[in-house]
């Protein structure tokens, strides 16, 4: 799995904002994480941890909030499918539609890694 | 000091994604058609690419970019068969992603190219993520990597409009079903096609360069 390259594309993301921004410290980010990539959270933390030593972004607290899949159906329905008891792979095999069992909806949520917000200290009064 | 919260909405998908928008218009212009070669380590990717490669060079402009955590190797080997290549080292990184390519196509004759091969790193759930601007993915797996290999990755067959189960020469020799494994693809994807190829036996192999010469853009 990838989680080392996408602990890597958060750190530059979060490191950029906090340069222009003249953050002393990152205290924290807030990271939307869809349950249908292949990344796994307590693997994602570790190798963010690993990422950010000696930089800015060394004490920050990665937040990881799980966001479930949703879809878009050609018969009209828009919402979430149920997860629930079913494993990851059963999840993506068995992917439809729950209100006309259409096999192939559309995704429109559950496949993001989106830096939602970053909580730092910064210098100076504003 | 004090404490700010600065919203960002950085989706880093989202952000390879346009990226990947981005090559594809650059082919477009250029009127090439680019293959996202995925699949397991040591399946055929590089075998499939130089038959191709082969059996098209005469009547297409073929180039390539080789993926790999040391990518000379392969490419060396396009090289061979004439094709224009650009090796792209990937280092600890387990995929191809929009950003690497990007830089590999400004180094291709794409005015001499109709078809761009780009070898993903042999692995089976990483690059699904990823798109590169390819118009087409293909996933390629062997007999040889067991005939469950397909059940346990579904995602990718979920991701690509072909999938090729090579080396079916040897299914006897290491106990595979090839069929199963053609089911298991169409069961997880039923709108891809799937084939079944030999280099030894040359089985499949004229599907494959039909499958690439009937997915060619039109040019302009
Ligand atoms: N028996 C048999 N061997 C094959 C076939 N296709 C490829 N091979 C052999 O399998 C080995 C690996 O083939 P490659 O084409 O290098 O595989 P690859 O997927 O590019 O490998 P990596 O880039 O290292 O992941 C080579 O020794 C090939 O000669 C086939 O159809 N039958
Ligand atoms: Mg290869
Ligand atoms: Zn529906």
């Amino acid at each position: 799995m990838h989680e080392y390259s996408v602990a890597m594309g958060v750190y530059e993301v979060v490191l950029n904002v906090a340069l222009k921004n003249n953050a002393a410290r990152v205290i924290s980010v807030d990271l939307e994480l869809g349950e249908l990539t292949h990344i796994n959270p307590v693997q994602l933390s570790f190798c963010f941890e690993a990422v950010a030593k000696g930089s800015l972004l060394e004490r920050t607290d990665l937040n990881v909030i799980k966001v479930a899949p949703e879809i878009r159906c050609k018969c009209g329905y828009e919402g979430s499918i149920n997860t629930e008891q079913q494993t990851f792979y059963d999840l993506i095999l068995n992917l439809r539609c729950p209100k006309c069992g259409n096999p192939a909806p559309e995704l429109t949520s559950g496949r993001e890694i989106n830096v939602r917000d970053i909580k730092m200290e910064v210098d100076g009064n504003a | 000091m004090h404490d700010i919260r600065v919203e960002v909405g950085f989706d880093i998908l989202q952000a390879n994604e346009a990226l990947a928008e981005k090559n594809r218009a650059l082919l477009d212009d250029f009127g090439v058609t680019a293959f996202n070669i995925m699949g397991a380590i040591g399946s055929g990717k590089t075998t499939l690419i130089e038959l191709a490669a082969d059996r098209l060079g005469d009547r297409h402009g073929i180039g390539a970019i080789a993926g790999d955590i040391v990518a000379d190797i392969d490419a060396e080997r396009f090289k061979r068969h004439n094709v224009p290549t650009v090796p792209l080292n990937t280092g600890k990184e387990c995929h191809l992603d929009a950003h690497l390519v990007e830089h590999a196509l400004e180094r291709l004759p794409l005015d001499d190219l109709d078809i761009l091969f780009i070898e993903n790193v042999g692995n089976l759930i990483c690059p699904t993520d990823y798109s590169l601007g390819e118009h087409h993915r293909v996933v390629i797996v062997s007999v040889s990597e067991g005939d469950d290999i397909v059940e346990k990755h579904p995602m990718i067959f979920k991701t690509c409009s072909l999938a090729i189960v090579n080396k079916v020469d040897i299914a006897k020799a290491v106990n595979a079903d090839a069929d199963k494994m053609v089911d298991d693809v169409l069961r997880i994807n039923p709108r891809i096609k799937a084939l079944k190829t030999s280099k030894t036996t040359g089985e499949g192999v004229d599907d494959w360069i039909k499958f690439i010469e009937g997915n060619m853009n039109v040019h302009r």
